[in-house]
């Protein structure tokens, strides 16, 4: 429990990620009988990474939809049902599978409001599990969030907390547009406090991790969390530093990276997507072209996933995305020797 | 995007200060560099000049609250642009009130930036140049120790800590030397050397009734000063500039006068030049003690307005001289020009002065001489205590800092006196 201005109390308990999510689920299906949840495999047999779980038997199959594989069409569904007055919660096995659906959900989904003059909305959410470390090789594996924060009309998350993933759910299903989230394969066993009663995250808001002074971290999602620890490992060698959530990648709160660059003067980002053409350009060239440039005392230095297929080789899985130790040697050079 | 002027930190210490005086008002617009307000610390009065061209919209601050470094002002708005309502200053970024040794709250000082243009080429991050132009600082003097040569904030710090590359680098090394012909020479060859901020000029008031003597008589612009364009990047650079001067002056054994500064560093080139000087008389000179008016000095190497300028120069006189206002205008653009400022550092540190020349003055064979007036209300004329038994002294009750401007008559009797 926590104390709330005026004696109002919070009561959390610990959670798993995809526990949080459930929860979010229940409580949005609970409070409002438009949300329902499609997408293969959530039923009877719980969804491919057991988030679903329980819902079907809660909700009943009118409400927790397993559909036909194929992906295109139940983006095209759930895009009508949002359109026709429902919020529908879709999930794809796997967020590289969003490839099929991607007419659906960025000639559609992000048009629509635009399109018929704000006189037409699309509240869709499009739940994702993402990332590598499973195993499950190159089409399986891959961290697209940047594609579609390239689409004006879309909103794209990537919570990396059970806290964060229950709220920014329920945020989403709130919004009247087209939200997608990146959730974290590793993550979904991961535990963590959450608030017993519904709450929201707001979207477009990152977080300060981990106040620093020697140079700014930023990430999302498994990314932000191994910058935190990454950290707590630097603090160790007497190097401080400030690591940020970003938490969204559509819309991108800048204002809080400049802010800590200010700070700093140093920026590291670490990002899962391969580094080319991705989040961590459009962070470096932001901050660039910001008023937080005059406060640079080093290069920019980007850390991100390498320029090839996810490779099913365990040990080449690794070496292809950033892991917590290359993210301590990345931020050691950069405050040591002010290079990348 | 609205630009803020905040409170600057103008040397390490400084954790507070007030607005003295507002030079400018809400909706007024300002250029870069223009002066918008001066600053109480605790030592001295600054000006406080716009870091960019704009409208000034947003002072909540009066003159006279105290207010902590980094406390963001006023705002410049770009043409167009809209009100901006002011932050709570406990919001302002927290670099600028902790305690963190980096000097990001420095003041916003740029005007002639002297960080770009002829400097192409130099490797610095943006917040090397940043500080640098804030502090008026040349990057072309300093060696950066980041990647391939890569100059970053921490040497510009070391810079500003040790007083190397301040001011515009220039190529010209050519001295202006003023000379008042002796009308028959029956006297001396006189070296007149101006103290900080003076130049040639500055002897005027002595300079045309010491020829009138019989004194041939010389004047040079010391390197940071007047219109000799060699910068005074270290104290030694100075000297330099003075021994580069005696050397081309026809004529045998001078007669150096140095003033302040200039005694100080008059007394380096005297040692350097042994052979080439027959007598030094020093002026109120700088180099005998620690004491002096760190206010005086700081204040004159930041000066933008002429109000600045002569309330400045009245410190240094007992008699009220009159400035015409072409005079005042021409220090006024020299002064402004940011090349006193690292000279300054080298000078006073700490509050203190931190060249001495007794070691220096005990090693010349040449007669010395030191005048001081008892009203110097830059140096104390008490200094004189550490003089060696050697030294004669001469204590005149009427005058302040600029013994030639308050009692010139007296000085141009002594200087005759001495070389008789």
């Amino acid at each position: 429990m926590l104390e709330k201005p005026g004696n109002e109390t919070i009561d959390f308990r610990e959670l798993t990620y995809a526990e949080a999510i459930r929860e979010a689920m229940t409580q949005a299906m609970e409070a409002d009988p438009t949300v329902f949840t499609l997408g293969e495999d959530i039923g009877t047999y719980g969804g491919a990474f057991g988030v679903t779980g329980d819902l079907i038997h809660r909700f009943g199959a009118e409400r927790v939809i397993d559909t036909p594989i194929a992906e295109l069409g139940i983006a095209g569904a759930a895009v009508g049902a949002a359109l026709t007055g429902m919020k529908p919660v879709l999930e794809l096995q796997f967020s590289d599978f969003i490839t099929l659906a991607t007419e659906q959900i960025v000639n559609q989904a992000a048009k629509i409001r635009f399109m018929f003059g704000g006189k037409a909305s699309v509240p869709l959410v499009v739940r994702m599990p993402a990332g590598s470390g499973t195993g499950a090789a190159a089409q399986h594996s891959q961290s697209l969030e940047a594609w579609f924060g390239h689409i004006p009309g879309l909103k794209v998350v990537q919570p990396s907390t059970p806290h964060d993933a229950k709220g920014l759910l329920l945020a989403a299903i709130d919004d009247p547009n087209p939200v997608l989230i990146f959730e974290h394969k590793l993550l979904y066993k991961t535990k963590g406090l959450v608030p017993v009663d519904a709450y929201r995250v707001p979207i477009g808001k990152a977080i300060v991790r981990r106040p620093g002074k020697d140079v700014t971290i930023v990430g999302s999602s498994i990314m932000a969390i191994r910058a935190q620890a990454a950290a707590e490992r630097l603090a160790t060698e007497g190097i401080d530093a400030e690591v940020i959530d970003l938490r969204s990648v559509r819309p991108m709160d800048t204002e809080t990276i400049f802010a800590s660059v200010r700070k700093t003067s140093r920026l590291l980002i670490v990002y899962e997507g391969v580094k080319t053409l991705g989040v961590g350009a459009e962070i470096s060239a932001a901050v660039a072209e910001s008023d937080a440039f005059d406060y640079l005392d080093a290069p920019i230095v980007r850390l991100g996933g390498q320029e090839v297929p996810l490779p099913y080789n365990p040990v080449l899985e690794k070496a292809a995305v950033p892991q917590e130790d290359d993210i301590v040697n990345a931020a050691r050079r950069l405050v040591r020797d002010g290079r990348a | 995007m609205a630009v803020e002027i905040i409170l600057p930190r103008v040397d390490m210490a400084m954790e507070s200060g007030s607005v003295a005086r507002w030079a400018v008002k809400n909706g007024d617009s300002v250029k870069a560099g223009d002066l918008v307000f001066e600053m109480n610390t605790d030592k001295s009065v600054m000006e406080v000049e716009a870091p960019s061209a704009g409208i000034i919209s947003g002072i909540t601050v009066d003159e006279g609250v105290e207010m902590p470094v980094g406390a963001v002002l006023a705002y410049i708005l770009a043409p167009g642009e809209s009100e901006v309502t002011p932050r709570p200053n406990a919001a302002v970024p927290a670099i600028k009130t902790t305690a963190d040794s980096k000097p990001n709250g420095r003041s916003t000082i740029p005007s002639d930036d002297p960080s770009r243009g002829d400097e192409d080429g130099i490797r610095a991050t943006p917040l090397a140049r940043r500080l640098a132009r804030e502090a008026g600082l040349s990057l072309a003097a300093l060696e950066g120790t980041g990647p391939r040569g890569r100059i970053d904030s921490g040497d510009v710090q070391n810079a500003l800590a040790t007083g190397r590359g301040q001011g515009p680098i220039s190529g010209d090394a050519t001295l202006k030397i003023r000379h008042w012909p002796a009308e028959g020479q029956t006297r001396d060859t006189l070296v007149l050397v101006h103290g900080f901020g003076g130049n040639g000029a500055t002897w005027e008031a002595i300079g045309g009734d010491l020829a009138k003597r019989g004194f041939n008589v010389y004047a040079p612009d010391l390197a940071g000063h007047g219109r000799t364009a060699l910068e005074a990047d270290s104290f030694e650079t100075v000297v330099a500039s003075l021994e580069s001067c005696l050397a081309n002056l026809p004529g045998g054994p001078l007669h150096l006068v140095g003033h302040s500064m200039g005694a100080a560093v008059a007394i380096r080139a005297a040692r350097h030049l042994p052979r080439k000087i027959a007598r030094l008389t020093l002026l109120a000179p700088y180099g005998l003690g620690t004491q002096i008016d760190e206010g005086f000095i700081r204040g004159l190497a930041m000066a933008k307005s002429s109000e600045s300028v002569l309330a400045l120069l009245r410190l240094l006189t007992v008699r009220t001289i009159g400035y015409s206002p072409r005079q005042l205008e021409i220090m006024t653009s020299e002064v402004s020009q940011g090349r006193l400022i690292g000279l300054s550092k080298l000078l006073v540190a700490n509050g203190q002065q931190s060249i001495h020349l007794l070691a220096d003055l005990a090693a010349l064979s040449c007669p010395v001489d030191v005048i001081f007036g008892v009203m110097d209300r830059i140096i104390p004329w008490q200094h004189v205590a550490h003089l060696p038994p050697t030294i004669p002294v001469r204590l005149l009750s009427e005058a302040g800092h600029m013994i030639h401007l308050d009692e010139p008559e007296v000085l141009t009797g002594v200087l005759e006196k001495l070389s008789a």
